[in-house]
């Protein structure tokens, strides 16, 4: 029988509800917060698992995941409804032809039928919630409301689907005619359409009680007016009936302006989830919520297998790191000779890793880059990161066996094909990194060759780090120090570009002053083992001047330092590798 | 052949002047509109100058309209405001959309249609293309003023796209729209490599759900036979992005496919620079009427 590979990374609305349901983990990632009655933005670059949290928490997911659960009827406490806004109908632009005024109440008008029709389809998927009286009823409800009958259909959510497919329809077409100041005259608001249809929805048994939750997925893409509708909609203090949950990249994330000139603000008006995950050693958030994921991915296809033994770490490459800590341990011991067993745990911890690389010999291949712990560490904390190369691991596997699961079936990934893959995976995002006029929409070829410059000197900082640095030779993201105004400009929109084809990661974690915080920068660690980097770890952060990130855009190497001399081969008799 | 207006885009390429001196020499031309965009007035100036003798000497009367390329609510406005003043219904006008984006063809298009115009189009093929790049550095797509198509609320989005010599921008396109799938238009035939440079390459995409089609953007009716075919199944229950990458007469078929199919939205993705080496010389003609 052909096999299904489990770790396939296709985009979340390509996947059926049920398969949602089961893939999803709940845990670790903050994702309860959106079954509650506050505002909520999920910011994340792509593949961090925004939309996936969002759709899971649709009513039609949920749904399905009570009744694979055995629950009888599902509680309509929360009724989650999703909203795409990645559609033909937001990337239209005739509203910048229009005065800001019509402009406003246009961009408002698709926006807010889009949130009707998907709130109507949403309640349409749920059999038997009206009686026929009150589907009749809320017909007329709605009718009155809206000053015109709803469209024939025998229920009442379908007549709302049809009616705001007409209107969105009809709209479009006056605003598409050849006037320059073409206007759809009848153009509609949330609080005349959204609002009473979710006020009369709730005077339904069946919902009295629920609480909407609309979710807007990639709000990114939203035009500035439609942003502010949205935010004056957030600013609402009562949020008994509805509450907004709020998808978007965190580049180009929308401003949090209202369209009254007010502002909303975080942990006031909304709460703020990044979906991006700063830590992924083994008993992290990220790590945990890891497991999950590739544990029960394999249990799909009937593996009952523990991920670090699917993915096991090579047997030569753990007898070196044995010997580099024996080394290391006896180094420790003779430092700390008054030391307590912590200290020289933590020594040992922290350079028997960095002792690997020093003593390997130069003419050697690359380390055998394999293991679970490896795979968690190279993904830099978002989710597709991490099934990108479980699936080409898997793939090579199954090619292997002619795309036929085997009498024995595939009982893990020989580490072998684990150094392959990913270093097939690392010399892509160089590969990227070239072309990245190419790929990034605002990137300029003088951009594209800055950053790749930039990343290579990086990639040489690190590896001299690795081999010569000596009290943190494992760091491998950096902050910026010295960032004046001319750096700013000059450095950030650059730094942005390597954020957006996902190169580059911004993190928040406590700065060395005590209490405050610091923003920070990680590099997506599959760049580093094509270049000979442990990804492993996040032991430190390197502060590096504005001036030095953007003499190294020019291509000149960054300031460095060596503290010590490396170590002798341990493993061929060799020198230090030294790779540029 | 009798032509009310002559409208073309001002350009640094051979086939600027040359392209507009072939037309006025062999139809009875009225009047020129050259269209140029400012950011570019430098690298086009010459070549107006040239082309405003040309146009003194042989009698015919000639207006110039400058564009902001990167400001395209400004140039629609301004588009139309020239276009309003100098067509009447029933006028016959030439579109020489050789070196015309296509964003500007497609309003002009639309505009002059509108207005009542009789519409017929010139595309001159240049000698050659420079060996290394022609436009790069792609900015945001974005849809064209009211070519935008009629979009459906609940229904999935496809992306067709008329590919040409560079993938990347066929991924990008991808990557900004997320469709659920994308048909790619791969053009026919053996010119400029194009078996190993366009077709074998897009085959080629990773990652990417795709059907393909063949297409010949040179063929008279420019390949909107094929794309109609290949659209049609789709036309009911799915909202269509479409764009032209490829061979610029492409953009003569996605123009009448919108008009013919008012869901389709057409996409244009603008570059922000060109290489001042882009083409040499004229070779033959495409032309055709609306």
């Amino acid at each position: 029988m052909r096999k299904a590979n489990p770790f396939e990374y296709d985009a979340a609305n390509n996947l059926a509800p049920e398969l949602i349901a089961e893939y999803y983990i709940e845990d670790h990632n903050y994702s309860r917060f959106l079954q509650s009655k506050r505002n909520v933005f999920l910011v994340g670059e792509r593949g961090s698992g925004k939309t996936m949290t969002l759709l899971y928490n649709s009513l039609a997911v949920q749904r399905k995941k009570a009744q694979a659960e055995g629950v009888l009827r599902y509680p309509m406490d929360f009724v989650g409804v999703y909203i795409p806004c990645n559609t033909p109908l937001t990337h239209k632009q005739e509203y910048s032809l229009l005065d800001d005024f019509r402009a406003s109440l246009i961009s408002e008008h698709y926006l807010a039928l889009a949130i009707t029709y998907a709130i109507a389809s949403t309640m349409a998927e749920v059999q038997g919630i009206l009686t026929p009286g009150e589907n009749k009823d809320l017909k007329e409800e709605m009718g009155f409301i809206l000053g015109e009958p709803l469209p024939r259909a025998k229920f009442v959510f379908e007549a709302i689907k049809r009616f705001s497919q007409r209107e969105i329809v009809k709209a479009q077409q006056a605003i598409n005619s050849a006037s320059p100041d073409a206007f759809y005259e009848r153009a509609m608001s949330f609080s005349m359409i959204v609002v009473p249809l979710l006020n009369c929805l709730s005077s339904l048994p069946a919902l009295s009680g629920s609480h909407f939750l609309l979710m807007l997925d990639d709000a990114h893409d939203l035009n500035p007016f439609q942003v502010r509708a949205m935010n004056s909609w957030i600013a609402y203090r009562d949020r008994s009936l509805f509450s907004f949950k709020v998808a978007a990249a965190k580049v180009g994330m929308p401003e949090f302006k209202t369209a009254s000139g007010g502002s909303i603000l975080e942990g006031h008006d909304f709460t703020l989830v990044d979906m991006e995950q700063p830590y992924q050693f083994e008993f992290s958030s990220f790590g945990q919520l890891a497991q999950k994921i590739v544990s029960k991915r394999l249990s799909r296809i009937d593996i009952d297998e523990d991920p670090n033994k699917f993915f096991p770490v090579s047997q030569q490459f753990e007898e070196d790191l044995r010997e580099c800590e024996k080394i290391v341990r006896k180094r420790a011991e003779e430092k700390f000779r008054e030391g307590t067993t912590k200290q020289i745990g933590d020594y040992v911890y922290k350079y028997k890793r960095a002792e690997y690389f020093r003593r390997r010999d130069p003419k050697a291949n690359k380390p055998p880059f394999s293991g679970f712990e490896t795979l968690v560490y190279l993904s830099t904390g978002v989710v597709r990161n991490l099934l990108e190369p479980c699936y080409w691991m898997f793939d090579a596997v199954l090619s292997s066996t002619g795309g036929h699961d085997s009498d024995s079936g595939i009982g893990l990934i020989p580490p072998e094909i684990q150094t392959e893959i990913i270093l097939q995976q690392s010399q892509r995002k160089w590969e990227l990194l070239k072309r990245l006029d190419q790929v990034v929409y605002g990137c300029s070829a003088d951009d594209a060759r800055r950053l790749l410059n930039l990343f290579d000197m990086l990639a040489t900082l690190f590896r001299e780090r690795l081999l010569y640095h000596d009290s943190e030779p494992r760091a491998n993201s950096f902050t910026i120090s010295g960032l004046d105004e001319g750096h700013i400009i000059k450095l950030m929109p650059l730094l942005n570009i390597a954020r957006k084809a996902q190169l580059l990661y911004i993190r928040s974690g406590p700065a060395k002053d005590s209490g405050r915080r610091e923003e920070y920068f990680v590099p997506n660690r599959m760049l580093w083992p094509v270049r000979g980097i442990d990804p492993v770890g996040q032991h430190a952060r390197v502060s590096l001047k504005a001036r030095d990130l953007w003499r190294a855009t020019e291509g000149h190497k960054i300031p460095f330092e060596r503290s010590s001399e490396p170590q002798r081969d341990l493993f061929s008799g060799g020198g230090v590798e030294n790779e540029g | 052949m009798k032509v009310n207006l002559l409208i073309a885009a001002a350009s640094w390429e051979d086939r600027f002047c040359l392209g507009l001196e072939r037309t006025i020499n062999t139809a009875s031309v009225n009047k020129v509109v050259i269209f140029y965009f400012e950011e570019y007035a430098d690298w086009t100036s010459e070549s107006r100058a040239r082309a405003k003798a040309f146009c003194e000497r042989e009698h015919v009367a000639v207006r110039f309209a400058s564009l902001k390329y990167q400001r395209p609510d400004d140039a629609w406005h301004n588009i139309r405001s020239v276009l309003v003043e100098e067509i009447r219904p029933g006028d016959e006008i030439l579109v020489d959309i050789s070196t015309m984006p296509r964003e500007a063809i497609w309003t002009i298009f639309f505009i002059a249609e509108h207005l009542g115009a009789s519409i017929c189009y010139n595309y001159n093929r240049p000698e050659g293309y420079s060996s290394e790049w022609l436009s790069r550095d792609p900015d945001r797509p974005r849809f064209v003023y009211k070519l935008s198509g009629v979009a459906t609320l609940g229904v999935p989005s496809i992306l067709v796209a008329l590919t040409g010599f560079d993938v990347d921008r066929t991924r990008q396109l991808i990557n900004f729209y997320q469709p659920a799938f994308t048909l790619l238009g791969l053009q026919i035939g053996e010119q400029y490599e194009n078996i190993e440079l366009n077709v074998r390459k897009h085959l080629g995409l990773e990652g990417v759900k795709f059907r393909q089609f063949k297409v010949d953007a040179y063929a008279q009716d420019h390949g909107l036979g094929a794309i109609r075919r290949a659209v049609s199944p789709f036309r009911l229950n799915h909202n269509l992005i479409v764009s032209s990458l490829g061979p610029k007469p492409s953009a003569i078929a996605l123009y009448r496919l919108c008009k013919e199919f008012p869901f389709c939205a057409l996409a244009y993705t603008p570059a922000r620079q060109f290489n001042k080496n882009y083409s040499w010389g004229i070779d033959g003609a495409v032309s055709g009427s609306l």
